[in-house]
């Protein structure tokens, strides 16, 4: 009645990844646009706050027009439990951003002036701190400050 | 001649070229977008023996805020719920008629005025000679305001009622006030001033002052559109936030 094949079962075809490179394209494009690079690993822990009323520093005024500043606590415990800054990739204090600020606008060729500060500050860092950072800034003429803070819904109580 | 087959390029690994451009770009990029509160500071001068300065109380707003995160608008306990109100009120109160004797006064802007203005102005750098060279920079700088406001009568084709010019919003914390506090009332106070500005901006344009900014960070070609109306909408409306020297400092 039936014929019966030989030989067992027929081998599977192989799936076809003719479209993976693609798939991969597109992940890639995805992260090329929606990421900025990161230059500096952080060495200070920051949080930021929420606001809704922050704006975008960077999405066309380049990144390297601006100097950025973190303030917060040593990520690794044996370097104190003073909040400080990170100036590039080294600690710093409050003393130290006049200097370091001439230095950054130097390289660039640029007047002290015409360069945003932004303080990537963490949310719990006092106020008296940050005062003496402005305080240093406005000594040299850095005038332009930007206080980070993440965009997004803040939650009122 | 026949034409010799072209054989086809094995493209087995592209999907791992691509691979390791994924994992590079994963490595060295971060999700986070540099977004902040953008504030201009103002210029030191040193003074022997600066002038005393007497402004009237209606025309300040002082917001006191303590290390444990209590407010005061004025002097009266608040919440930061409050403060978008207050500012408002701080703005729109008299912005018609002379109503309330407690909120800043408004000014008629004439050409007038902004040239009798500049002229004083010049004439104080003559008389101030050269050893004063930041209080120059200072005295340009409120020259360069005038020289705006000309401007925009200029477009508005008439004189415009401007906030008092020593109306200002200050800003009081402790030491010991968290930076959250401090971004929060900001916030606050920033929110209330863009209200007022996308209002007058749709008056005036038909869109509001907040898409313009928004539009113009994403697209250079908008931003030097838009660059002008939102220079003008930023006199109408002047934005003047002061943070004082935390109240405990020695």
């Amino acid at each position: 009645m039936s014929k019966f094949r030989k030989g067992g079962k027929k081998p599977q075809p192989g799936i076809n990844t003719s479209a993976l490179p693609d798939i991969i394209f597109m992940l890639l494009f995805y992260f090329m646009v929606a990421t900025t690079s990161k230059d500096i690993d952080p060495i200070v822990k920051v949080k930021r706050p929420k606001s809704t009323e922050a704006t975008d520093l960077t999405p066309f005024k380049q990144r390297n027009e601006i100097d950025f500043v973190f303030v917060g606590l040593p990520m690794k415990e044996s370097m104190g439990d003073q909040v400080r800054l990170q100036l590039d990739g080294q600690f710093g204090d409050p003393e130290n951003i006049g200097s370091w600020k001439k230095l950054k606008a130097e390289d660039r060729g640029k007047t002290i002036e015409s360069v945003i500060t932004c303080l990537k500050t963490d949310s719990q860092v006092n106020y008296g701190y940050i005062y003496d950072v402005r305080e240093a800034l406005r000594d040299v003429k850095a005038l332009m400050l930007a206080y980070g803070a993440e965009q997004g819904k803040i939650k009122m109580d | 001649m026949a034409k010799r087959e072209i054989p086809e390029i094995n493209a087995g690994s592209m999907a791992d070229i691509a691979f390791l451009l994924l994992i590079f770009f994963l490595v060295t990029t971060t999700m986070d977008k540099d977004t902040g509160i953008l504030r201009q500071m103002s210029v030191k001068i040193e003074m022997d023996n600066p002038p005393d300065v007497d402004v009237a109380k209606r025309n300040l707003m002082k917001i006191q805020a303590n290390a444990q995160g209590q407010l005061m608008i004025r002097k009266d306990l608040a919440d930061i719920s409050q403060i978008r109100q207050k500012v408002l009120d701080f703005y729109t109160a008299n912005i018609n008629d002379e109503v309330d004797p407690t909120w800043p006064r408004y000014e008629l802007i004439t050409k007038r005025f902004c040239d009798s203005n500049i002229v004083a102005i010049d004439k104080y750098i003559d008389a101030l000679g050269d050893n004063m060279e930041t209080y120059v920079d200072f005295k340009m700088a409120e020259r360069k305001e005038y020289e705006k406001r000309l401007k925009v009568i200029e477009t508005l084709g008439r004189p415009y009622r401007e906030i008092a010019q020593v109306a200002a919003i200050q800003i009081e914390l402790q030491t010991r006030t968290e930076y959250e506090l401090l971004i929060t009332i900001l916030n606050e106070v920033k929110a209330a001033v863009n209200d007022l500005r996308d209002q007058k901006a749709t008056e005036l344009f038909g869109i509001t002052y907040r898409t313009m900014v928004q539009q113009g960070n994403t697209n250079p070609a908008k931003e030097l559109e838009y660059a002008d109306n939102i220079e003008l909408i930023e006199i109408l409306i002047p934005e003047r936030i002061v943070e004082l020297k935390p109240a405990d400092k020695k």
